[in-house]
């Protein structure tokens, strides 16, 4: 059994209507009392809302309960271990219809404006006592309807003092209803055993008095999540991650800060490696860290470069991940880098990239981007895109864009954040790998025609950000940690004190080859609609040209005293 | 620089503590904490330097370690639930550079926010070599954020004189102290049983519309170490009990009140079936409120606060003046009109009237209770382990002095042992009146008033609502210090000449400046005994709320305005509460 998947119905499909009558509904097998009293709630403040004015069309409960662990430890001693549940409530409540509701973006110089009161989450109680449960819906949605209706009418003033938009796509897109549930499932850890082996994971950083951070945290979560909307969906979903997070820094002499980390990434915390590969790694940190201090910093460059696997599905995640998530080529504030490139060759044409959140494992490894449902409700899928080299799509929520009607499952977002389209399981595969002594040759075969010095290699990447917006350069910074400069005779050599940077088109158009080991980085993903896990999967890649830039650094010194400890270790 | 040996010499401990072997040795049974916190300030205050520039001549570690358990439920059901009793340890680092004449302290940086150091998280493990690590990493940024923020303060002294010519830092002799109150006993499922009772009442009240219960169980452990040699070490359980319920009257406004109780342990709260009785009150007090008038016409006169309300208005508006402000010196000087304008005017009011002969003010952290009634702001030290003291701040009616940290201020030159948290802030602080009048009385006064201004009737206020337990913020008109507008007024009574009351709802209250103390009519004889967070907050440092006690006697106010509230009403909710929708 890959995690915990007990079923209790096939999904079966129901046309989207517009309101139906507030009648009882029969609740699906398996639904637990927070399902019923969603179901219940919604579909009485319904019936008295529909009465007014400027009535819903629209309204969805999504509550969504963690059970978490998290302990943490640093130079082998604990820094916190804490259990918590909790159920977070989110309403989307639309009043207009799919083609102008209060969602719609305003436009124009909105000055700075105060969250509205009525946004944000609510925790609901934890106890499964519908009377309670709908006291909170009531009054919560009492409060978003009346926000509603105000927003309503500033984006009906907004249209009209505005020239008429370039996309003019609706608001919210026609879904099927999904009814699906599945059983609950906790999970229960043995906190006093996972405080022992935390730190355990960071003792080995102790001997050393010039690594000045190391930490390791665990988060463990069991979540079920429900959700219930006027179309008549109706979702019980659950699912358990364990996450193991290994960070130390150090600083060299001139200041730099020098990071180095490790993520493991399982459904149930039984499947997370044991000690031994766990300590391996740490050593293997170690080892990095000490190497980083007296590496050379080397100056800005450009010129041909290998991407590791992982680096890799860093820099697609950032590079072009974040540009095809729908709503991107939407928003007048937004560079919209891909929209145009519909249908156009955007990457070598041996190439394929897809999303596909459906995707638990490939090969032996979890992935943390797996979910069934989105947070609309919308059933999740596999979506093509790029294929052949040419871009084919986009991600999608709700919120349909100019040629794109519907959602493909990705609209997803952190409890009290309005949802955007995000990324799931993102996969780059090539269909004509080469190995990786054969892509490190054409790399130096690169190095030759270009008469560079040297070629570089990123073996890991920290994270990145990228700008998508119209008024700042539509650029990426990626910030890389393992850097290795490989010279025309094969030698490597480990430096530091770079950023990869350049522009998403360009540096797309600089990819020639791939390797035929593709490696896999699981992450959390921050953006607009809070974080939410993530995966980028990808084999090593060779670009003809990158560009690097002098890395921001602090100015602080290292500690002007040693280290007061009785043994240390020094490099 | 030169001053440093003379400070160290005058101090015989510190110049222990420098070199560090009294206060090793005797540590055998001392925890590792502590003795990781001295062994590394030692270090610290005698080694840290950076090429010629000077040590520190002052550093201290505080280290805070605090367990909360929180429960809280709904309609009789737990929202929040906290069985893993969550613990945390930060350390604070204060170091100083230059002298105590002029240290890098009492400056504001043109970046203001790279001038803030946050506090460290420690290991739970009582592990000394790791505890040692975690401080030496913060005091060495910490030093470094000082010698660079002293370098800005000199550069921004060069063309300016100080008008607050009194020193950074102040020097009191070196105590030892240690402090503890009797461990909490932490039964979660008991505590979550009685949140779940208490929030369950409002299933009796359909005019309640948002209602919580919740009960906060607090661990408070501080440790404290100077390069002086003062040390302390405290613990402190606080258990904080509220329920919060609103209601919605037929016009759309918001109504609001809570049931508060603070105590030392769970056990020393009110027994669960006077809490009920209690929260009963609530929701028959919001259901009658409802049900009750607005003012017609804006009421200017003579207002009797009673109890709670008189404590309350005296923490909001009054307590606040009570300590001292230091004037900042600043890097950009566009800032200085803004310093000047949050200066307490209190600092040219010592030895000025502030209220009526008949009123005084003490601050009392030696006190631990009054008339059987627990109080809150006890302690033997402050802060920064100065030994507290009765200190008398009004004396029939004239000011005498203001509450003080170390640092002195402009003609207080000492401190009062009122640091607490990021600066000084009150104890425990006792209004008492020489000629105080019984609650009848007092009501008789209002309405001779109310009869010699030719008033059809007279107003008093028995609840003023709380600004650290209130959940509803966005309808409400903000408090302001200038018209004098507080919290809105929960409890408001209209007096007939002929002694009867008629409640009314939604009533704001302003003209409750500073100086409407000065006519206070008439006083109470009996001390009201409340509970209230104080914030301490100043510029460029990180705010704390300091849980303080008040006895305050009820309070004739001279004129004061109580009027309808400005601001949009929001309109009731359109559905029903589904509870009473049957």
């Amino acid at each position: 059994m890959k995690f915990p998947r007990r079923l209790f119905l096939a999904s079966w499909l129901l046309p989207a209507l517009c309101l139906p009558a507030a009648r009882a509904v029969e609740l699906p097998a398996g639904a637990t009392p927070v399902l019923s009293a969603l179901q219940a709630e919604l579909d009485h403040s319904l019936t008295a809302l529909k009465a007014e004015p400027v009535p819903p069309y629209f309204l969805s409960y999504e509550v969504t309960e963690n059970h978490s662990y998290v302990v943490s430890s640093t130079f082998g001693t604990l820094l916190n271990s804490t259990e918590a549940r909790t159920r977070h409530l989110d309403i989307d409540l639309r009043v207009g219809d799919h083609k102008l509701d209060n969602t719609h973006p305003l436009r124009g110089n909105q000055g700075f404006t105060m969250p509205n009161p009525a946004g944000g989450t609510t925790l609901l109680p934890i106890e499964d006592d519908p009377d309670a449960i709908r006291a909170v819906l009531w009054y919560q949605t009492d409060r978003k309807f009346k926000a509603a209706v105000e927003q309503l009418t500033k984006v009906k003033t907004n249209m009209k003092v505005n020239v008429a938009e370039e996309d003019p796509s609706a608001d919210f897109s026609a879904e099927p209803a999904e009814v699906w549930i599945q059983a609950p499932v906790d999970l229960k850890i043995d906190r006093a055993a996972w405080e022992v082996k935390l730190r355990r994971y960071t003792a080995p950083f102790a001997a050393y008095g010039n690594i000045y951070g190391a930490r390791a945290s665990l988060n463990v979560d069991a979540q079920t999540w429900w959700y219930v909307n006027s179309e008549r969906a109706r979702l019980q979903t659950t699912q358990t991650t364990a996450r193991l997070f290994i960070y130390a820094t150090t600083k060299a002499d001139d200041g730099m800060v020098l990071p180095r980390y490790e993520t493991f990434f399982a459904f149930t915390p039984d499947r997370l490696p044991g000690d031994a590969e766990v300590l391996a790694r740490v050593e293997r940190l170690i080892k990095d860290l000490l190497a980083l201090r007296t590496a050379p910093v080397i100056d800005p460059y450009a010129g041909p470069a290998i991407l590791s696997g992982r680096a890799a599905g860093v820099f697609f995640h950032e590079v072009f991940g974040h540009r095809v998530e729908g709503h991107r080529q939407k928003g007048v504030d937004q560079g919209q880098t891909f929209k145009k490139m519909l249908g156009q060759p955007v990457l070598p044409a041996s190439f394929t990239v897809y999303c596909d959140p459906t995707l638990d494992h490939y090969g032996p490894t979890a992935l943390g981007g797996y979910y069934l449902y989105d947070n609309q409700g919308v059933k999740a899928r596999r979506v093509t895109l790029v294929e052949g080299g040419v871009l084919k799509g986009f991600l999608m929520a709700r919120m349909p864009i100019e040629g794109f009607p519907n959602s493909n499952g990705h609209g997803r977002k952190a409890p009290g954040l309005p949802v955007v389209a995000r990324q799931s399981n993102l996969i780059v595969e090539t269909a004509q790998p080469v190995s990786r002594e054969k892509l490190k040759e054409q790399l130096l075969k690169l190095v030759k025609e270009q008469a560079k010095p040297y070629g570089l290699y990123f073996e890991d990447i920290e994270s990145g950000f990228t700008l998508t917006g119209r008024f700042i350069p539509n650029a990426f910074n990626v910030r890389p940690i393992m850097v290795y400069r490989i010279y025309p005779d094969g030698r490597e050599e480990l430096v530091r004190g770079v950023d990869f940077i350049g522009t998403p088109l360009s540096a797309f158009s600089k990819v020639v080859a791939a390797d035929d080991k593709p490696d896999i980085f699981n992450g959390i993903c921050g953006a607009e609609s809070g974080p939410v896990p993530v995966t980028g999967i990808s084999p090593g890649l060779l670009l003809s040209q990158v560009e690097v830039q002098k890395k921001e650094k602090a100015q602080d010194r290292p500690p002007l005293l040693p280290a007061p400890l009785e043994k240390i270790s020094s490099p | 620089m030169n001053l440093v040996p003379r400070f160290f010499l005058r101090l015989p401990a510190a110049l222990a503590a420098a070199l560090g072997f009294t206060l090793g040795a005797a540590a055998a049974d001392e925890d590792a904490v502590l003795r990781a916190m001295r062994d590394e300030l030692t270090r610290s205050t005698t080694q840290l330097k950076l090429e010629n520039l000077a040590p520190p001549y002052f550093a201290a570690y505080r280290v805070n370690e605090t367990t909360d358990t929180r429960v809280s439920a709904s309609f009789g059901s737990i929202v929040t639930r906290d069985r893993a009793h969550p613990r945390r340890r930060m350390a604070t680092i204060e170091l100083r550079v230059g002298s105590p004449q002029l240290d890098q302290t009492n400056f504001l940086p043109s970046n203001i926010f790279g001038s803030f150091s946050l506090p460290h998280e420690l290991p739970l493990d009582d592990n000394y070599t790791e505890l040692r690590r975690q401080l030496w990493l913060a005091t060495d940024s910490a030093y470094k954020q000082a010698v660079e923020q002293l370098a800005k303060k000199k550069a921004s002294l060069e063309n300016k004189t100080r008008t607050d010519q009194t020193d950074d830092y102040g020097s009191e002799p070196p105590t030892q102290t240690t402090e503890e109150t009797p461990r909490l006993n932490v039964d979660s499922p008991a505590a979550e049983q009685l949140v779940r009772e208490l929030s369950a009442v409002f299933r009796e009240f359909p005019a309640v519309i948002n209602s919580t219960a919740a009960v906060d169980l607090g661990e408070h452990f501080s440790r404290y170490v100077n390069s002086e040699g003062t040390s302390y070490a405290r613990r402190e359980t606080m258990v904080t009990l509220v329920v919060v319920a609103v209601a919605q009257a037929p016009d759309g406004r918001t109504l609001e009140s809570n049931v508060l109780h603070f105590a030392r342990t769970a056990e020393a709260l009110p027994p669960k079936a006077q809490l009920l009785d209690e929260t009963r009150a609530l929701g028959r007090q919001l259901t009658a409120l409802r049900a009750a008038p607005l003012i017609e016409d804006t009421y200017n006169g003579p207002v009797l606060f009673e109890n709670a309300a008189a404590a309350e208005v005296f923490a909001q508006v009054f307590a606040p003046r009570l300590v001292a402000s230091k004037r900042l010196v600043v890097e950009n000087a566009q800032l200085e009109p803004m310093l000047a304008q949050l200066e307490n005017p209190f600092m040219d009011k010592i030895g000025a009237r502030v209220l009526p002969d008949f009123l005084n003010v003490t601050d009392d952290a030696t006190r631990t209770e009054i008339g059987g009634a627990p109080l809150f702001g006890t302690g033997k030290v402050d802060d920064e382990g100065v030994p507290t003291r009765e200190v008398k701040l009004v004396e029939a009616g004239r000011l005498k002095t203001l509450l003080t940290s170390r640092v002195p201020a402009r003609g207080l030159l000492r401190s009062t042992g009122s640091r607490h948290g990021g600066g000084p802030a009150p104890s425990n602080l006792f209004v008492t009146a020489t000629e105080g009048l019984t609650a009848e009385t007092l009501k008789t006064e209002l309405l001779k008033l109310v009869q010699q201004r030719g008033k059809e009737f007279g107003m008093l206020v028995r609840r003023v609502a709380n600004p650290a337990f209130r959940t509803l913020r966005e309808q409400a008109s903000a408090p302001n210090r200038e018209s004098g507008r507080i919290e809105p007024a929960i409890l408001v009574y209209k007096v007939f000449p002929d002694g009867h009351e008629e409640l009314l709802r939604n009533v704001e209250v302003s003209g409750l400046t500073i100086s409407a103390f000065k006519d206070i009519v008439a006083a109470g004889k009996e001390p009201f005994v409340y509970h209230t967070p104080f914030i301490s907050a100043g510029i460029g440092r990180t705010p704390s709320a300091e849980l303080i006690s008040l006895a305050v006697p009820s309070l004739l106010f001279d004129d004061v305005t109580l009027k309808q509230p400005s601001g949009a009403i929001p309109k009731p909710p359109v559905a029903k509460h589904p509870f009473f929708d049957k």
